[in-house]
């Protein structure tokens, strides 16, 4: 697998709050979304990864390249969308534009008008004039179409009207599809971005790294069970809950075999939704670390 | 373009053997004629709803399987397929439908020659409407 | 060169955005010059202290005032000043020394012409013109626009960042104001000498040669070790925001 960023060992320390220690590859040609409650550290992240934040430990790669905090190649191949811009801006978007291409090499112009003119982005207006919302598209459109190898986004739909969030992830889907080594790595609280984007998850929970999972693989093994008769006594493996009837699990696998060998049959077997994985994955962490 | 491919929650087969299957269907039956331009990897993952790391896994036993083809650079086409592994699918794809709708009468608690009556009241059915289901 | 081209296309993005900064420019430029224009007076004399004072803030701080509120040093988190704007920069694929060197031209922009025009006009409208030859006056307007590049660079350099508490912060202001005033009561009332603005008028009469190579040679040592400085501060500053 070709790796386009990788974190080993980071650890980051702000007053109180840690972050870390990650682990973590962002393979080349997948979508990969950073899920977390707010405050779990995934714009620091994203941060740290940017060269704006310096870890305290650890070291960050693009490329296989490690950096060592001179080498200045891979910003080329990196574009990053911050959740906001650190201060107010007296530019217009069309300024904000030609700033932004003069220092990308593969900027892509025409790209750019057609994300304009599907936003209906007013690129005469200051940028400080324009709505939240607004802001946010021309971010995204300005981050976009710099046309790296890499994007990382903070958030890039929030805020944004639904048609437009649509409308992102269909410019993002078309942007993928133009080569296969194109990689994005997306900080969201959006079940619908990482539902329709994502192939792998990772989940940062307070400052920890609770892992990396494939996005299909995480969802099938957490499975809510309708079970016919009476339920098994024993808890279930991997159970979560249990009510009337129902067990749900996050070792599908596992709880099917227990099920059938004590003879027990259900009527259906429903994954849960990602947002119910997430939630669970954020609250349980306690237990899980007790059972495992 | 979209495929019109149904994902099934309750259905304990994987994911990628489900876009595999209806992909087949969709082949054998005609509507997917030979030569058509399907959905690439990303967006077919991003109407599913499923990661590409499925979807990829999906198309490769396809074109394994000689249902599709993929041309560097073009993308990936429905293939030109014989009419006997045609037949085949479709046949398999009518037993499996048969099958499962057995199951639910299984489960259900009704005996064979129940469910044979049964099916044979709906074949009638058909026929006594000129052979054609509701659609 | 190519790097201080690049530099200069860069920072005149700023520049278009900041023609309105041209009134407070004008403004500043009319009230200094009138402040310091009885210096070559003979009731300047008696405000040596005062006149110290106002040439280490029009060569030091005041060029950083004149630009645009967005594009100046400010508290941008609990506690961490910097420039908006350099942060923003910094995110984009903008290779460092380019970044750093548009702050020092975008700086030097206001600076320089602030510092030409304030000697050209003090020149006109004061008694300079009795007192001190046409070369003597350059010599003394030399040092001081070097000693705004050598110094004054602080300026620019600090738009990369400081992380400091406000307690910290409150006594770094009351020990550095302590400084320079505790320093210049000293020059004036202890030794009581003329202090440095006479001081650099007296070396330009005296030793102009050497008084003038020494401040050029110093500018461009001030400006390496500004860039410096600033080079080594981004790399240790977290950019939270």
């Amino acid at each position: 697998m070709n790796s386009a960023a990788a974190l080993k060992g980071v650890k980051k320390e702000i007053d109180d709050f840690r972050l870390g220690p990650i682990d973590l590859e962002i393979e080349a040609g997948f979508v990969t979304a950073l899920v977390g409650r707010n405050g779990a550290g995934k714009s620091t992240l994203l941060k740290i990864l940017m060269n704006l934040v310096k870890q305290n430990e650890g070291s960050v790669a693009f490329f296989g390249q490690t950096l060592d905090g001179e080498s200045e190649d891979w910003k080329t191949k990196v574009a990053y969308m911050p959740q906001s811009y650190p201060g107010p801006l007296p530019f217009t978007g069309q300024e904000l534009k030609k700033l932004t291409a003069n220092w990308h090499p593969h900027w892509d112009e025409q790209w750019f008008q057609q994300m304009v003119e599907h936003f209906q982005i007013p690129l005469e207006k200051k940028f400080e004039k324009l709505s939240q919302g607004v802001q946010q598209k021309l971010k995204f459109a300005l981050t976009v179409a710099r046309n790296p190898q890499l994007l990382i986004l903070d958030e890039p739909t929030s805020h944004v009207d639904i048609p437009s969030k649509k409308q992102m992830i269909d410019f993002l889907i078309d942007w993928l599809e133009q080569e296969d080594s194109r990689t994005i790595l997306l900080a969201t609280h959006q079940v619908e971005d990482i539902r329709k984007l994502a192939d792998y998850l990772v989940i940062l929970d307070d400052g920890g790294f609770l892992g990396k999972y494939d996005k299909d693989e995480l969802t099938a093994q957490y499975k809510r069970y309708w079970i016919e008769g009476n339920l098994p006594t024993a808890t279930v493996p991997g159970e979560l809950e249990r009510g009337k009837g129902v067990i749900a699990t996050k070792c599908a696998r596992q709880a099917e075999d227990f099920l059938r060998k004590r003879g027990i049959t259900w009527s259906s077997a429903v994954p849960l939704e990602l947002d119910e994985v997430i939630s669970i994955k954020l609250m349980k962490k306690k237990n899980t670390a007790l059972k495992s | 373009m979209k495929l019109p491919i149904q994902l099934s929650k309750e259905n304990p087969a994987p994911i990628y053997h489900q876009i595999e299957e209806q992909m087949k269907a969709l082949i054998a039956s005609g509507q997917l004629p030979a030569g058509t331009l399907l959905p690439s990897i990303r967006s077919l993952s991003k109407e599913l709803e499923v990661s590409v790391i499925t979807t990829r896994r999906a198309y490769q036993n396809l074109e394994y399987e000689g249902f599709i083809r993929t041309i560097q650079g073009k993308g990936t086409f429905v293939a030109e397929i014989d009419a006997s592994l045609k037949k085949e699918v479709k046949v398999s794809a009518v037993k499996q439908a048969i099958e499962k709708a057995v199951e639910t009468a299984i489960r259900h608690d009704y005996t064979l020659e129940e469910i044979e009556k049964m099916f044979l009241d709906v074949l009638n059915g058909l026929k006594a409407k000129g052979g054609k289901a509701d659609e | 060169m190519e790097t201080w081209k690049k530099a200069c296309s860069l920072a005149s993005f700023e520049l278009k955005a900041s023609w309105k900064s041209i009134f407070t420019f004008a403004i500043a430029l009319v009230v200094v010059v009138m402040l310091i224009a009885p210096i070559f007076s003979e009731m300047g004399q008696q405000l040596k202290f005062f006149y110290d004072l106002m040439f280490l803030m029009i060569f030091i701080v005041l060029p950083s005032w004149l630009r645009k509120k967005e594009f100046q040093y400010q508290k941008i988190g609990e506690e961490t000043w910097g420039a908006p704007y350099f942060i923003f920069l910094h995110q984009m694929a903008i290779p460092k020394e380019i970044l750093l060197k548009s702050r020092f031209v975008n700086y030097y922009c206001f600076a320089i012409p602030f510092h030409v025009l304030f000697f050209v006009l003090l020149f006109i409208f004061s008694e300079a013109r009795n007192a001190y030859s046409f070369g003597e006056y350059i010599v003394f307007s030399l040092i001081w626009i070097c000693f705004g590049i050598y110094a004054g660079s602080l300026m620019p350099a600090s738009d990369t960042g400081d992380v400091i508490s406000n307690l910290r912060l409150a006594i770094y202001t009351i020990l550095i104001l302590l400084g320079i005033g505790g320093l210049f009561f000293f020059i004036h009332f202890i030794l009581g000498a003329e202090g440095i603005v006479f001081w650099s008028l007296k070396a330009a009469k005296r030793w102009p040669l050497l008084a003038s190579v020494l401040s050029v040679l110093l500018a461009i040592a001030g400006v390496k070790y500004w860039l410096h400085y600033a080079a080594k501060n981004m790399q240790k500053i977290d950019y939270f925001k």
